[in-house]
């Protein structure tokens, strides 16, 4: 090993943060909806499309933390490029797809989801260039172990 | 694919055991393994050089290109 494994393991510890940070604000948005609206401007529909927007999103983000911690664990043994790691990262591409259509319709009712639609559509975008190159790094390991 | 390598057979020829070559040419068991099984996508020159250079024998002794059925 030539590299540091200390940003894995650190980046580990902040999904690990964010699992319970999501976890937390499950109990809390409600609250922090309310606060938001006493100074902006909130319809009641705008209020319930977020709440659900958010619930919806946090269903679809569970998994997608986990499967970024599985695959930060993978790393830190070793298994970098497996077929594995390959479908944990379709995996949180997925998410980021169904997050973006799940924001989708909300945001004509509240506007500025039309940002969440449009960053996570590009993540998307950007993890399914990450898969391809995975694919390939496979590939190569494959062969290069199959290399006497 | 076409080609077939012999290993076995030049282990035979020379009445040595793969286990004695592995640990002469610095190759673990599990590796030669792959070889002799035809499993190998690829072979270094440094191997078929320690290889050839142990059981004293030339790449071709080896290496034999088998043509491919075509099947229709």
């Amino acid at each position: 090993m030539t590299y540091s494994m200390f940003p894995t393991r650190f980046t580990r510890v902040l999904t690990r943060l964010l699992m319970v940070f999501l976890a937390v604000l499950l109990f809390f948005v409600p609250l922090i909806l309310n606060w938001y609206a006493e100074f902006r401007f909130l319809t009641r529909i705008g209020w319930w499309a977020i709440c659900i927007t958010f619930y919806l999103c946090a269903a679809v983000t569970a998994p997608a933390l986990f499967w970024i911690d599985r695959l930060l664990g993978n790393i830190l043994k070793e298994q970098v490029f497996t077929t594995q790691n390959v479908q944990l990262l379709r995996g949180v591409r997925w998410c980021c797809g169904i997050v973006s259509l799940l924001c989708l319709i909300p945001a004509f009712v509240y506007r500025p989801l039309f940002f969440m639609v449009i960053i996570m559509g590009f993540l998307c975008f950007i993890l399914t260039v990450v898969v391809q190159v995975m694919k390939a790094a496979v590939s190569i390991r494959e062969e290069n172990d199959l290399t006497i | 694919m076409a080609i077939v390598i012999n290993l076995d057979v030049m282990l035979a020829k020379r009445k040595m055991s793969s286990l004695e070559l592995a640990r002469r040419i610095g190759m673990t068991q599990a590796n030669l393994s792959i070889l002799k099984t035809g499993k190998a996508r690829a072979i270094r020159m440094s191997t078929l050089d320690a290889i050839c250079k142990e059981l004293c024998c030339q790449p071709g002794d080896l290496l034999e290109y088998v043509e491919e059925e075509n099947h229709e």
